[in-house]
């Protein structure tokens, strides 16, 4: 009991310690500088983008797919930093920085987009691939080689296979929730 | 330049020496023994008792609002637990406290269950009231209680206003999303 008491309270002094140094290195290095600006830039580019391309008709449709995704890679992402598999030197946002993380943003807007355009597993597929392509092998070595970004103990093929297993697995189970829906709407009990 | 990599340096340093002291403790006292089974049973529970409640014929909007739920809590949960505002000291898994934590167990389910039955503002709030209450001062007492929970610079009814304006919030955001696809669905074809 004591040992579980006197390990709950180093944990808490050393995510205290962590915050703080988090909080420290970002009003120091991060805030206001130029790749802040343009990390903020390019999410609010995104979020634009991604409002203006979205078929707003099927906007529920769209959007429990992009939730699903944000949920998932969200936790897939701060189970990385936690991990020490990959790290963002740069901080949007000091506390929770996953959550503004610009590779968390792009996935769930990019995919959501996917899924809007490509009524088939076969061009879902084709276009999956070439999307988790170029996140993987060009947007995040881009963000790796400014600073914005940085694998520790992980490499972008690992990345490339999650994100397109994300990708699949979210079609599925939206496909999956609209069909229970239906069926349920044509047998009432 | 150097004094950035030194910093950043810093950071992950400590990050590694929590998660290796995270992972010790989680090995060394939670899993596996009683609080954790019995954590994995409130989950369990939980998603046993909304998919027997959930109105299938309306299961992508109730997913919808589950979800938007489930990311305004994980949100909060980790910027509480970073802000070493309350603690999570048992876990299902060492990483991540949030994920695995009651509150995801609970408040998802339960904020959609609400969503789905009460259909007018004035019921909702109601029933959120009272739900928030029983939240904060039956349910978070008893899980401190349980030692699933700590409170290290937080107040029970600190969370009280935030448990109603999140319940508030995502319902008007999912009516939002509903009414902007009825009126573009209207617009499209203005003959009907």
């Amino acid at each position: 009991m004591l040992l579980s008491v006197t390990g709950t309270a180093v944990e808490v002094e050393i995510q205290k310690l962590l915050t703080s140094t988090h909080l420290e290195e970002w009003l120091q290095q991060d805030v206001f500088h130029l790749k802040w600006w343009l990390l903020l830039v390019l999410s609010g580019l995104a979020i634009v983008v991604w409002w203006k391309l979205l078929n707003k008709t099927r906007i529920p449709e769209i959007m429990l797919y992009a939730v699903l995704t944000t949920i998932v890679m969200m936790s897939i992402d701060e189970c990385g930093e936690e991990l020490i598999l990959w790290t963002y030197p740069i901080y949007l946002f000091p506390i929770f920085p996953v959550i503004t993380a610009i590779n968390l943003l792009i996935l769930p807007l990019a995919f959501s987009l996917t899924y809007q355009h490509f009524h088939t597993w076969q061009s879902f597929i084709y276009a999956s691939v070439v999307i988790t392509g170029l996140e993987s092998f060009i947007f995040e070595p881009a963000l790796a080689w400014i600073n914005l970004y940085q694998l520790l103990n992980w490499n972008y093929c690992y990345n490339f296979l999650i994100y397109i297993s994300v990708a699949l697995l979210i079609r599925w189970s939206v496909i999956k929730i609209f069909a229970i829906a239906e069926k349920a709407q044509k047998n009432p009990y | 330049m150097l004094f950035s990599v030194s910093g950043a340096s810093t950071a992950v340093e400590l990050q590694k020496l929590l998660t290796s002291l995270r992972i010790d403790e989680w090995l060394a006292e939670d899993i596996f023994h009683f609080k954790w089974f019995l954590l994995i049973g409130a989950f369990v529970l939980s998603l046993f008792i909304w998919c027997k409640l959930v109105d299938k014929s309306r299961l992508p909007e109730i997913i919808l609002h589950a979800g938007l739920t489930i990311i305004v809590t994980l949100v909060l949960d980790e910027m509480g637990e970073e802000l070493t505002l309350w603690d999570y000291p048992a876990d299902i898994i060492a990483i991540f406290p949030p994920l695995s934590s009651v509150d995801l167990a609970s408040l998802p389910m339960i904020y959609s269950l609400i969503y789905q039955y009460c259909k007018t503002w004035k019921s909702f709030l109601w029933t959120t009231l009272i739900m928030s209450a029983v939240f904060c001062f039956v349910f978070e007492p008893l899980l401190v209680w349980g030692g699933f929970y700590q409170l290290l610079k937080w107040k029970y009814y600190y969370g009280f206003p935030i448990y109603i304006m999140m319940a508030i919030f995502l319902r008007w955001l999912v009516i939002k999303i509903y009414a902007i696809a009825e009126k573009s669905q209207k617009e499209l074809s203005p003959s009907k």
